[in-house]
């Protein structure tokens, strides 16, 4: 089982480097570590998206949609904290974040939303295998 | 790739990289159907195979068109030593 930063590293080796995207990793002052990931389709932006992880594997990790614009705004913080960019996922959670109804981010059990596909620490890396490839098939 | 390359592969097979998160070389030849490199890459994930029917192979993440067929061998999809495929498992809600 990795710990946050590591999955962080081998999300950024396997999936994204290399790839149609664009990248940035970071840890926190917490030492939590994240990675922001603007996605290309033919070179063009196409959605901008990020994963922080608190407390992995024991939690899931946290998902937010930022509009593209944020990308190249030099003076803003992306901040896991808030509920992204209003429309910049598919669809909203009952408390406005802007989201993907997909199982394993924290915000997809968060208040009762869903009761299925339950994160299980055991298997937190394949659930993450899951996470980003429906996150990328919706982008 | 010449004969002499594609007959070397076939007797003494080579490994592909298969990614689920982390990744993992797993064994193949070009004649093994996709259907047995995924319950390979399976068990090399530790990943019950019973559950086979749950996961897909496929060239890129997150790209229906990208996916497998299982039926078809690993020479069809034109796999290499160090070639680079993924173990999902497609999610078809909203």
């Amino acid at each position: 089982m990795m710990t946050g930063g590591e999955i962080v590293g081998a999300l950024a080796a396997n999936y994204f480097e290399g790839g149609d995207f664009d990248l940035r990793k970071d840890v926190d002052a917490a030492g939590f570590a994240s990675l922001l990931v603007l996605v290309r389709r033919n070179g063009a932006p196409r959605r901008l998206f990020g994963l922080r992880f608190v407390d992995y594997p024991a939690s899931p990790p946290t998902l937010r949609f930022w509009a593209l614009a944020r990308w190249t705004q030099s003076e803003f913080k992306f901040n896991f904290t808030t509920n992204g960019d209003a429309g910049a996922g598919v669809t909203q959670t009952p408390s406005d974040v802007a989201t993907m109804c997909i199982p394993y981010h924290v915000d997809y059990y968060r208040g009762g939303w869903h009761g299925d596909r339950l994160w299980l620490p055991a298997t937190a890396d394949d659930c993450i295998a899951e996470l980003v490839p429906n996150i990328l098939s919706r982008a | 790739m010449d004969a002499v390359e594609s007959s070397h592969e076939e007797v003494r097979g080579f490994a592909v990289t298969v990614i689920a998160t982390s990744a993992k070389q797993v064994q193949t030849r070009p004649r093994e159907l996709i259907g047995e490199l995924e319950r390979a890459a399976l068990k090399a994930f530790g990943i019950p195979v019973e559950k086979a029917g749950e996961y897909k192979l496929a060239s890129k993440p997150g790209d229906p068109g990208a996916e497998f067929d299982e039926k078809k061998t690993v020479a069809d999809y034109h796999l290499h030593h160090g070639s680079k495929v993924y173990l999902i498992k497609p999610h078809n809600d909203a």
